[in-house]
């Protein structure tokens, strides 16, 4: 331990430490569920139980209004999910396993093949593609919107990108894998064609890294093309991502759209595999950026009324709704939010999402405690705003809003 | 692989007395090679830790860390003690940092509004405070305390890996402790 610098307060400087060495445990504990390199799963599933309840609803903190976590159990039968016993030639998740005659590996057998592969013969891959709408925060050589320049990609700007299943989260897959794929991504379920020990591994990295460590880059599973994209078996139920933009829309007056999502934010690497949409910018300030909320003055509008004072005092971006990801499933969902318990009493308390500091300090010198949380309506789940202690405006809110969700998810099963 | 990662090897492992150096300079590279990954692996939670006090979301914090090791790897043979690994990493890291902070500075011109959603219960309100107080850090102060207090690194060391000067380290570290103390209402 290093000794206090002079004339600083050893109090504060405990407080510090402290803080830091939680910090320190959490790393490490979440490189142990989420390691930086090659494991063959990202994140722990959760029970199955969870999955086949149905119609679950409780009560948030005070316990005056329902707010529902809703999880289905009915089944679309055009779009069953990873719980249904697959059709032969698929698998749980839907994604084929033979493709034009060929098998379809998924991502733990591809990683064997990292160490056992002999020659550069490609082979099938099932998985799960979470594609920014934006492009990433990669640098300009490794952009990954859709374009006519190569689309190569540094093993880092795939973070999050890959997944070995819907909803599982994770840097793993992506530290192990470089793209060399041009055309268009597409968020979902996906059958890459990929290869081990490429003729070109100096050329799979834009800067030319791989060339000075062969050793580390031959291993690297190469992809050369997706053949297969998902289908009607393996869109979103029971709520699509129409029904849910429906939902929204009819009970906030916000409209959200997928690929609205701002450059940067760590949002999209929430849910592989899932639709991540953020409000589309009122036509007058098409960027979104650093605007007072306009809110419709529509008196239908819910809109937790702490919002528009807190938004014009910090002269940002406030919304109550931040994001809405649509996942392929409830069990998707499940796994994208591993410790999300519907159903349980006060579930929704204990899920809180980052606090936008900013806003936090100016809401909490105005009296406010708020935060984000999350509700969940089957294979939906949107991050709202709402107090620390929830309000009636608040609860009326998010009534609406599950409710409209529920209503969706109801048609789309009967 | 280089004599200076056998040297780091030959540093990391001298608590494991059954492997001789002969064994080890007859070690294939590519052996070696994955032995290094995992020595450099054991300091993954400390560059995570501090890439998420460097930069404001999960998904840099954990690209920073891999963009680190990367670069470890292949300059290896620049670190000149072998014992010096922990600090050395942490200094890359320190500069890919600031670089990126200088790329994304020319992409993205307002701040990240979501920092992070953690989809786990969340920390402590000490450690969200904290958060909350380092983001509002200037960059060199914020990377001094994350140095000091989380990787405890002594002041020489700090001023070492930054490229400054003992006074000038010194001079982040109160200020930034300054700034905690009014954010966290430390007073």
């Amino acid at each position: 331990m290093n000794k206090p610098l002079d004339s600083i307060d050893e109090r504060l400087e405990r407080r510090v430490r402290g803080a830091f060495a939680s910090e320190l445990h959490r790393a490490d504990a979440d490189l142990a569920v989420t390691p930086l390199h090659a494991s063959t799963r990202g994140r722990r599933t959760r029970p199955l139980a969870i999955a086949a309840a149905a119609a679950l609803t409780f009560v948030v903190a005070a316990g005056a209004v329902g707010v529902g976590a809703f999880i289905s159990q009915a089944r679309n039968p055009t779009t069953p999910s990873a719980a249904q016993t697959p059709p032969a030639g698929r698998y749980p998740d839907g994604i084929p396993s033979v493709w034009q005659g060929e098998r379809v590996m998924r991502w733990d057998q591809a990683l064997a093949m990292r160490s056992t592969a002999s020659d550069e013969t490609s082979f099938l891959v099932g998985v799960w593609l979470d594609v920014p709408p934006n492009g990433s925060a990669c640098d300009s050589s490794g952009h990954l919107t859709p374009a006519a320049s190569p689309g190569d990609v540094r093993p880092a700007c795939l973070g999050g990108i890959i997944s070995a299943e819907a909803g599982a989260p994770g840097q793993a897959l992506s530290m192990v894998a470089t793209l060399r794929y041009v055309g268009v991504l597409t968020t979902g379920p996906a059958i890459i064609r990929a290869q081990i020990h490429h003729p070109r591994p100096g050329q799979t990295s834009a800067s030319g890294q791989c060339a000075a460590t062969t050793q580390t880059c031959d291993p690297t599973i190469v992809i050369e093309d997706i053949v297969w994209a998902g289908d009607a078996y393996t869109a979103s139920e029971p709520i699509s991502v129409a029904a849910a933009q429906g939902a929204v829309r009819s009970a906030t007056g916000i409209d959200f759209e997928p690929g609205n999502v701002p450059p940067g934010s760590s949002a999209l690497y929430l849910a592989p595999g899932g639709w991540a949409m953020t409000r589309v910018p009122p036509t007058d300030d098409p960027t979104g950026l650093n605007m007072f909320p306009t809110y419709p003055t529509d008196s239908t509008i819910l809109v937790p009324p702490f919002m528009d004072t807190v938004g014009e005092a910090s002269n940002d971006y406030i919304q109550p709704l931040y994001a809405v990801f649509v996942l392929p499933s409830p069990a998707a969902v499940a796994r994208a939010l591993p410790g999300l318990d519907p159903g349980v009493a006060g579930s929704l308390s204990i899920y809180n999402l980052m606090p936008l500091t900013a806003i936090t300090a100016i809401a909490r010198a105005q009296g406010h405690e708020f935060n984000f949380r999350w509700l969940v309506s089957g294979n939906v789940a949107v991050a709202v705003l709402i107090h620390v202690q929830p309000t009636s405006g608040d609860l009326r809110f998010l009534n609406s809003l599950e409710s409209a969700l529920n209503a969706k998810a109801a048609a789309a099963t009967h | 692989m280089s004599d200076a990662i056998d040297a780091i090897l030959q540093v990391t492992t001298e608590a494991s007395p059954t492997e001789s150096s002969a064994v080890r300079a007859a070690v294939a590279p590519q052996v070696r090679a994955a032995e290094f990954g995992e020595v450099l692996h054991r300091h993954t939670p400390v560059l995570l830790a501090a890439a998420r006090a460097l930069v404001r979301n999960e998904a840099d914090a954990r690209d920073l860390v891999q963009t680190t090791l990367e670069i470890a790897t292949r300059k290896a043979s620049e670190l000149r003690d072998p014992g010096a690994l922990r600090s050395w990493l942490l200094a890359v890291q320190i500069r890919e940092a600031f670089r990126l902070r200088r790329r994304l500075a020319h992409l993205i011109h307002h701040e990240f509004r979501v920092l992070e959603m953690p989809s786990v219960p969340g920390p402590s309100a000490d450690v969200m405070a904290l958060r909350a107080a380092l983001a509002k850090l200037p960059t060199r102060a914020r990377a001094a305390v994350a140095l000091h207090y989380l990787a405890d690194l002594p002041v020489s060391e700090v001023a070492r890996v930054m490229g400054i000067s003992e006074n000038t380290t010194k001079g982040h570290l109160k200020a930034g402790l300054a700034r905690l103390r009014k954010e966290l209402g430390d007073e």
